[in-house]
């Protein structure tokens, strides 16, 4: 295990390594720097133009520029935004990647269950109108045109429904007077989520362990213990006015990106059953009179998992995608629209500091989503 | 772990997510009472609605973008962006001011304006300031907080925006305090309009007791760094560089980081905390969400009385009484009238993502206001206008959009080929017709909107000006063959179908057929009404028998060619001319010295003309406005007759704001989020 | 699928007319297993219907639409008082904010999508197939080695990167048609097609034509690819969706510089204000929706072919 791990790891670096030098190098080769954009302004003298041209080591060989941009980036100092000059790249993608990694990892896990549970059923009730208006909706949410889906879902919630806020991700009317600042606040429900998960995870993990009748009660515990902690822990800070501001305005973009993820892993789940199905063991099980739910959740959907697990490796770029898309429309202050708006402007160094970002989200995501295997597939051991 | 396992921790994980702060309690902090009794899965559905309207008093300003930084020195440096200019508004103080609405050279900190004299070989210009302002913190602004700032600029070189304060036009320009009150300031030129009251007057001023040490230890990187005695090497990548060269490349880039480091350090610095001198302290910015503002309650404005009149009389009453009266006798009607702010106990501009989700909130009553420097467009002021109590105020954009010939190329060095599509561009056609008029035809290089350097004349006396289309197609094949041209079949007007046939086979005066050449310009996905007049442009000249050809494409894509290389033929851009007080681009644009082939500056189509360059002389050198505006009108003669640019349209600014905030005056150059007074003298009546 | 060899035929029927029989009788039950599949007969009915669409503007511009009003670019229509213009019998689906036929437009841009898709699905399917085909004829260091960069490519987050690249340079239909293409040809559909290679190098009639004396080159060109082609079919279904799709995203976000698109329709519409206009809706709804639907037509036929293809698939 921990010599996959090793040199699974080390993959990673190397493709991200890979990764950086072709977007390096692409990107070098464009027409136009900043310098030019700044030509624009006729404020700024010539000679003025060549100082910053040089400030910013435009005017050195791309070998160079190349070398030393991976040299610093791999002691954390992604070089300065052009943009925001002087601002580190490396502040700004602090500033908004978690804001990203919850959207992305809510969605992942909702649209995954999800879209595995529905599967499921819907390849075992094969035919029939349940079969093709599933398929329809699968297709559809896997095919929409996602800026125009996003469009929708505020047409529906915001606009006409006005549930939801459409945009931004606090309102500021309410922040006023509020005593720490918005990301503190973001970086608390993070980390409250998380501890919660973790100690859900080994009360779970625990009741595994335990005799077969007390394991309901030790996972109810689990579940309600955590929940509740965080709860009263917001109750108690008094934060949580402002926690709840933030996650309503969370609300439509997670749901936006879940649906567009839910499709596909819905519509693999059950190509992935109607395989499993046709298996000897199922035959087997029908014939020892098992009850069908038994053979659906306990014999075939395991074994369906494991593709669709797979699957999910393919659809984490579809994710990120998505999330760009969905943060844009949003006005979700992301990486996926730091990214956008910085291709914009020709902010190269913001811009190679979000799109390897994302790379390494989509890396990381990939490295979870091999581990996972381990544990699903008591074939595979590493 | 079984399958099982990992799907009810998916579950979990986004229950989780989705409850982590789920306690909707619309009060903060408030004592925990009771538990909440939702199910979790119902929270979203429940929550959002019916939440009460905040009881704030607050002026509500929506923008789309992040400003770059609070920090004043990096704003007029690498980090101009007209967001950051909305968030810092008032920031600094100034000696001199322009006025509202006229744009008229008026004091603000200085008792009254000055008169240069010469002292020695330097020009000497002595300003005295008041006595009583303050800074928000109580703190007195003095001749050293002026003397300060205008070192500092000088001193470690500051970028951009900066030398325009501190140097500007590359003067020598010294500034000494003589007493608390008093500033002197020497030239080595005459302090003309563009060094002194478009420059060095208008100088923003910063607080010494508070950027003082920020400044020092700024300065502690080019102690005793000497600018090195070789001369800057032109090129310290060349393969072939002699050990003298290599040592004066070396001296230079230690001596260019050494400044590097030092403004680094001014640029990055904290902001927080500083003192201001206008209307607002910014106090809060929650990046991605709001920048927020509260009053600055020693404003030194607050309360005067400001009062304009149409025979250009610019009074001042401050609330102690003491009255300041320029440029007039104070006859006439009285065009403006108000008294300043601020009036908001509070400002939040609002940052949303996009221009569409900041219209839909004001359609939706989240914000009183949206501050809009790129246009708006129909669709958003349709959608916007349907919300309750919303008004439009436009207003001329003091810009100019433009096409611009390549004069260092044929057949672009032709006069009459730029007269000839002077004659075939019908403006008003594409604006009107096509645009459905979101912009305006423009003729003069200067927007008429600029009323005191508008040459009106250049417009009423326009010869081709609201020709037809068959009279336009007629005059051009007239000029092009009464200069030479010939055609191996001529364009016709055909009467019937009210169209031309093309003409075929174009020659130059010099008998070789017309090269094919493009338009670079904008693609519609950037700016469809650039695209839409370069396709019809082209189309136009191709009806004359010109291989024209449009070249819709990125906007780096254009730049290169145009602002680096100098190699195109034509293209269609924009310019925003900043200043409207002294319209130096006159300079910038079209004299000699400044072509962008041999200086890299901006005077793009190449053109050289002595007398233009005679008339520009002397327009940035006088003193005296009203040679300048003589002076101004002429050169407007010359290049709409030179044509290197044939001005196409300028925008239309259009602020939409909720009627409950009265704005101090609402007709102005530029539109009313350009003007000083949107934010400190605005009186938002809340309701 | 078609049968591999026709070696031991012993009547004098010409060789190009056994095969062209058995592609046909393949051709037939293939059909006939497709045709089984309502779902992925939807989809080719939307194909169809589109691939009429695009066909019908030409004619329509050379007869009944003049072209100075129904260009879709350059067209103008000065007898409608205000664009945008709602529909009416003059504009079926209205005009656009710069007085164009929104109809004309969606017709017009039909083809390109249709270019776009399929160049870059031959592009990925020729690049695929070739390097799936070798990696798994000659195993080895070039397997490792081609399996290895379709691991990374894999990885590497698609449309970020369209984004970046298409923000920097000049995109246009092709260049964007070639990127999509040969990204995907070198990731995931490589894999996918060596897997299937792999177990049709096992069969016999590949050994049978190595004992026959075939060359390496003879025998993946004409016995080893052909056989592949089936599932590389398929995949050039998902990579068409795959590339409609990436245009209009990156259209929408004014990347490209393509002319006119779907894409650039919506696009159009956000910079003229109308985006979160519902009222305005023949703006954002034809267009988005020929996106869907297009995507999803190929998405569906891709999966009714899977069934075909994979008979584990199949109900029965």
């Amino acid at each position: 295990m921990w010599k996959f791990l090793g040199k699974r790891l080390l993959q990673m670096l190397i493709t991200l390594l890979l990764f950086q030098t072709a977007t390096y190098f692409l990107l070098d080769a464009q027409p136009g720097d900043i310098a030019d954009l700044l030509a624009l302004n006729p404020d700024i003298p010539p000679a003025e133009r060549d100082r910053l041209r040089a400030q910013l080591g435009l005017d050195r060989p791309p070998v160079e520029r190349f070398v030393n941009y991976i040299f610093n980036f791999y002691r954390g100092n992604l070089g300065v935004s052009f943009q925001e000059y002087p601002r580190p790249v490396i502040d700004i993608i602090k500033e908004r990647l978690p804001r990203t990694v919850v959207l992305f990892l809510t969605a992942s896990l909702v649209s995954f269950w999800a879209g595995f549970v529905t599967g499921k059923i819907l390849a075992w009730k094969r035919g029939g109108w349940i079969e093709y208006t599933a398929t329809i909706t699968g297709v559809t949410l896997y095919t929409v045109f996602t800026p125009w889906f996003a469009l929708m879902m505020i047409w529906l919630f915001a606009v006409t429904l006005n549930w939801l806020p459409a945009g931004k991700f606090l309102d500021p009317l309410k922040w006023l007077d509020a005593p720490i600042s918005a990301n503190e606040v973001f970086t608390r429900m993070i980390t409250s989520a998380f501890v919660g998960l973790v100690v859900m995870f080994l009360g779970f993990w625990l009741s595994n362990r335990m005799p077969r009748r007390s394991r309901p009660a030790v996972r109810l515990l689990s579940f309600l213990v955590p929940l509740g902690g965080i709860l009263l822990y917001w109750r108690l800070n008094g934060l949580g006015f402002y926690a709840w501001d933030i996650l309503r305005h969370l609300i439509l973009p997670v749901l936006t990106v879940t649906l567009i993820a839910y499709g596909g892993t819905m519509l693999l789940t059950r190509t992935s059953m109607l395989e499993t199905l046709r298996e000897d063991y199922i035959l087997t099980a029908r014939a020892k009179g098992l009850p069908e739910k038994d053979i659906r959740d306990k014999h075939a959907a395991r074994n369906a998992l494991l593709p669709v697990w797979t699957s999910l490796v393919f659809s984490i770029g579809g994710s990120v995608s998505g999330g760009i898309i969905t943060e844009t429309i949003f006005s979700w202050p992301g990486i996926g629209l730091t990214l956008l708006n910085a291709s914009l402007v020709a902010d190269i160094p913001l811009a190679m500091g979000a799109l390897t970002m994302i790379g390494v989200l989509t890396l990381v995501s990939h490295l979870v989503a091999d581990i996972g295997y381990v544990f699903l597939d008591p074939r595979i051991r590493y | 772990m079984s399958k099982k396992w990992m799907l009810v921790m998916a579950l979990l994980t986004v229950v989780v997510t989705v409850l982590a702060a789920c306690k909707p309690s619309p009060t903060p902090t408030p004592p925990p009472t009771e538990a909440p009794t939702e199910a979790p899965t119902e929270a979203p559905t429940e929550a959002a609605p019916t939440e009460e309207a905040p009881q704030y008093d607050v002026y509500r300003i929506g923008i789309f973008e992040e400003p770059v930084s609070l920090n004043y020195w990096n704003y007029l440096g690498p980090g101009s962006s007209v967001w950051t200019s909305y968030v810092l508004t008032g920031y600094a103080a100034s000696l001199f001011g322009l006025a509202d609405k006229t744009f008229a050279f008026v004091p603000v900190l200085a008792k009254e304006i000055p008169e240069p004299y010469k002292e020695g070989d330097r020009w000497v210009i002595e300003v005295e300031m008041v006595d009583n302002a303050v800074w928000s913190d109580g703190e007195p602004v003095t001749a050293h907080d002026v003397v300060f700032t205008h070192n500092t600029c000088k001193e470690l070189q500051l970028t951009q925006n900066w030398p325009n304060n501190c140097a500007p036009l590359g003067a020598d320009v010294t500034a000494e305090a003589l007493d608390d009150y008093t500033v002197k300031y020497t030239f080595d030129v005459t302090p003309s309009l563009g060094i002194w009251n478009a420059g060095v007057a208008l100088a923003p001023i910063l607080p010494e007791h508070f950027w003082g040490p920020v400044v020092e230890e700024a300065r502690s990187y080019i102690e005793g760094v000497a600018e090195p005695e070789a001369e800057r090497p032109e090129d310290c990548e060349a393969e072939d560089l002699s050990d003298e060269e290599k040592a004066a490349c070396e001296a230079w880039a230690a001596y260019d980081e050494a400044y590097e480091n030092a403004r680094k350090t001014l640029y990055e610095a904290d902001p927080t905390g500083s003192p201001v001198f206008g209307g607002f302290i910014t106090d809060k910015w929650e990046p991605g969400a709001f920048v927020q503002r509260s009053q600055n309650p020693n404003y030194y404005f607050k309360g005067a009385e400001i009062i304009e009149y149409s025979d250009g009389t610019w009074v001042r009453k401050m609330p102690d009484g003491t009255t300041l009266q320029l440029y007039g006798e104070a006859t006439g009607d009285v065009t403006l009238d108000y008294v300043s702010g601020p009036y908001a106990p509070n400002v939040i501009l609002s940052i949303y993502g996009s221009q569409d989700s900041a219209f839909l909130a004001l359609a939706n009553g989240e914000v009183d206001y949206v501050l809009n420097p790129l246009g708006l467009s129909r669709g958003l002021r349709e959608k916007a206008m349907q919300g309750e109590g919303i008004v439009a105020y436009d207003n001329p954009d003091y810009g100019m959009f433009y096409l611009a010939f390549n004069m260092r190329k044929e057949p672009m060095s032709y006069y009459e080929f730029r007269q000839v599509f002077d004659i075939i561009i019908d403006k008003e056609f594409v604006i009107n017709e096509v645009l459905q008029g979101v912009v305006y035809p423009m003729y003069s290089t200067m927007p008429p909107g600029n009323g005191f350097w508008y040459n009106p004349a250049i417009e009423e006396n326009h010869p081709y000006k609201g020709l037809t289309r068959e009279e336009r197609v007629n005059l051009a094949v007239q000029v092009l063959k009464d200069a030479g041209w010939t055609w191996e079949k001529e364009p016709q007007w055909d009467p019937d179908a009210e169209d031309v046939i093309p003409g075929e086979g174009l020659k130059m005066p010099n008998g070789e057929p017309m090269p094919e050449v493009t338009i670079l310009g904008p693609g519609p996905a950037y700016d469809p009404i650039r695209a839409t007049f370069n396709q019809w442009i082209s189309e136009w000249a191709r009806e004359l028998g010109m291989p024209v050809r449009s070249e819709l494409t990125g906007f780096n894509n254009i730049l290169g060619p145009v602002f680096v290389n100098a190699d195109f033929d034509m293209y269609i851009l924009g310019w925003s001319l900043g200043n409207p007080a002294f319209p130096d681009y006159y300079e910038a644009f079209w004299a000699s010295w400044n072509d962008t082939a041999t200086s890299g500056n901006f005077n793009t189509p190449g053109f050289n003309n002595p007398d233009y360059d005679a008339l520009v002389n002397r327009f940035m050198s006088t003193t005296s406005i009203e040679e300048a505006r003589d002076l101004c009108f002429q050169m407007q003669e010359m290049l709409a007759d030179q044509r290197p640019y044939i001005p196409l349209f300028y925008k239309r600014v259009t602020d939409l704001a909720r009627d409950n905030i009265e704005f101090p005056y609402t007709e102005v150059l530029g539109g009313i989020e350009a003007a000083a007074g949107f934010q400190t003298d605005a009186k938002p009546h809340f309701r | 699928m078609s049968e591999g060899t026709v070696a031991t035929q012993h009547t004098y029927v010409p060789l190009w007319r056994v095969r062209l029989n058995l592609f046909l009788r393949s051709l037939r039950t293939n059909w006939a297993l497709f045709a089984e599949n309502p779902i992925g007969l939807i989809g080719l009915g939307i194909i169809i219907f589109f691939g009429l669409f695009a066909l019908a503007h030409p004619i329509l511009m050379n007869t009944v639409w003049p072209s100075k009003i129904y260009d879709p670019v350059s067209g103008y229509d000065m007898e409608v008082a205000f664009h945008p213009a709602p529909p009416s019998p003059r504009h079926l689906l209205g005009t656009d904010p710069l007085g164009r036929d929104v109809l004309s437009q969606l017709m017009y841009s039909t083809r390109y999508e249709f270019a776009l898709g399929i160049l870059s699905a031959v592009v990925t399917v020729v690049i695929a197939t070739t390097i799936g085909a070798v990696s798994a004829y000659y195993g080895g260091i070039i397997d490792t080695l081609f399996m290895r960069l379709a691991d990374l490519v894999i990885m590497v987050p698609f449309l970020p990167i369209l984004i970046v690249l298409s923000a920097l340079t000049e995109v246009g239909m092709i260049e964007l048609a070639l990127v999509i293409g040969i990204l995907s040809g070198f990731g995931g559909t490589t894999i996918v097609i060596k897997s299937q290679a792999l177990a049709i190098k096992v069969k016999p009639f590949i050994e049978a034509a190595r004992v026959s004396g075939g060359g390496d080159f003879h025998i993946i060109f004409r016995h080893l690819i052909p056989n592949l082609l089936p599932i590389s079919l398929l995949y050039m279904m998902f990579v068409v969706t795959g590339a409609i799709f990436s245009e209009a995203v990156l259209s929408f976000f004014g990347l490209t510089t393509i002319q006119m698109s779907w894409g650039i329709m919506i696009n159009t519409t956000q910079l003229f204000g109308y985006l979160l206009r519902f009222d305005t809706w023949w703006l954002l709804i034809p267009a988005s929706l020929a996106i869907t639907t297009l995507c999803a037509a190929f998405y569906l036929v891709g999966r009714a072919l899977d069934e075909v293809v994979n008979p584990r698939l199949r109900r029965r």
